[in-house]
Order: C-alpha cells, then sequence, then structure tokens
C-alpha cells in the first residue's frame, strides 16, 4: 500500500474521559498489529481542537473517526474495532 | 375567538410578557391591526392578534427590523397576494433563519461536548478550567503510524 493510500485514523479524547486510555492502547496495538504501513493514526485533545471536534460531530470521548467518518462514539470491543480497521483496509485496496 | 375568551392588554402582558406601552405602541405603527374594544375602550386581543404578536416575538429574537416584520406579517396575511419584493424579502429572511440555525446547531452540538466532558467529573469541570489557560496555543496532537 502506498503512502497515499493510507487510512487516515483518528482517535478523539481527553483527560477525564477514563476509557480513553484503554482506547489509545487498543488501537495502536491493533495499527501495529494489522501494518502500520497501512495507517496514519492521530490522538487528538478534544479539548485542544474543540473546534475540529465539533465539525467531525464529535459530542463525546472516545470517538473513532475513519477517513473523515465518524465511526463510533464509545469504546468499541477489541474484536469490534479490529473489523472496523479491517473493514477499511478492504475498502481502501 | 368569543369575546369571552379574548385577553385584555394586562393578560396579553401576562401570557406573552411584551409590555402594554409595547402593545399599544405596536397597533399605532400598523404592526397589529386594530385591536377590537369594549364600549369602554379595553382592549380585547383575539387568537389572531396573539399569533402575530408571536411571530413579532420570534422575528425580533432574529433582530428583524419593525418594518421588516410589517412586510413580512402582510406576507403572512395573505401568502397569493404579496408583492415580489416582499416575496424576495421573506426569501432573504429565510436565508438568514437557516444560516442562524447552522450556527445553533454548531453552538449546540459544542455546549454537548462540553457538558460530555464535565459529566464525569466531580470536582468542578477541569477541561473547561484547562480552556480558559494561556497556553493553548501547544499542538497537543500526537501522531503515528
Amino acid at each position: 500500500m502506498t503512502d497515499a493510500k493510507k487510512i487516515r485514523v483518528e482517535l478523539f479524547t481527553s483527560n477525564l474521559c477514563s476509557r480513553c486510555k484503554q482506547a489509545k492502547q487498543v488501537l495502536s496495538e491493533l495499527v501495529v498489529e494489522l501494518g502500520e504501513q497501512n495507517f496514519e493514526l492521530e490522538f487528538v485533545d478534544v479539548v485542544k481542537h474543540i473546534d475540529r471536534s465539533v465539525e467531525q460531530g464529535v459530542l463525546s470521548t472516545p470517538a473513532l473517526v475513519i477517513d473523515k467518518h465518524l465511526v463510533s462514539t464509545t469504546l468499541p470491543r477489541r474484536q469490534e474495532l479490529k473489523t472496523l480497521l479491517e473493514d477499511s483496509i478492504g475498502q481502501s485496496s | 375567538m368569543p369575546a369571552t375568551e379574548c385577553l385584555k392588554i394586562g393578560e396579553v402582558v401576562d401570557t406573552l410578557g411584551i409590555s402594554a406601552d409595547t402593545l399599544r405602541y405596536y397597533e399605532k405603527i400598523g404592526l397589529l391591526k386594530k385591536i377590537n374594544r369594549l364600549p369602554s375602550g379595553v382592549r380585547l386581543y383575539n387568537e389572531r392578534d396573539l399569533s402575530r404578536l408571536r411571530f413579532i416575538q420570534r422575528a425580533k429574537t432574529m433582530n428583524f427590523s419593525l418594518d421588516e416584520i410589517a412586510q413580512l406579517i402582510r406576507m403572512r396575511d395573505n401568502p397569493t397576494r404579496a408583492r415580489k419584493s416582499v416575496r424576495k424579502l421573506t426569501q432573504n429572511k429565510l436565508d438568514e433563519v437557516e444560516q442562524h440555525l447552522a450556527t445553533l446547531r454548531t453552538l449546540k452540538n459544542e455546549l454537548t461536548l462540553l457538558v460530555n466532558l464535565c459529566s464525569g467529573s466531580e470536582d468542578g469541570c477541569p477541561i473547561i478550567d484547562d480552556m480558559s489557560r494561556d497556553d493553548m496555543s501547544s499542538d497537543d496532537t500526537d501522531k503515528s503510524g
């Protein structure tokens, strides 16, 4: 997969969010497992980037955005998250 | 609305929160049609008058001028007979309302996000405290992959 076809994965988080740390960890692990070369991963602090968060439709944390689409507004189970990422790879290839 | 169900000016003041002076002024400048009166001179506002007043209140929240509101009321009373200029004004005001709604939706979402961020905190809202700090310019996004 070329760099231009990387899947953009954004996890919107906040310091007060008890599940965000776990979400970051699981997402980081899955990105490695599925091939870091496939993803462009970014963790976004909603407090520091509130306009961007609201424009993206993020109303709570953690929220997952894949290729500009808000795909999850809760902490998904590991397998669900893996499926989401795998599907993204499938759609982009 | 039968006369017995019409409201006196004081009751309209209580119901809609518009002052008596303002109600009389609206009638004087023609924003309201001539209000029916009892032989004693007491004004009686019927449902149509109240509907107009509610419309005026809504339009004023959008900062429409009284002149604009007067034109919109004429359109409201008889849409099929409205002049081209009034139809254009109405379309322009509709566009303004749409833009205002979009702004309100964004504000609502922003406030919802803040409320949700704070809901997990028992000790005030450190998130909002953070937002007032001066070090907001630092870029704290982490990138990898």
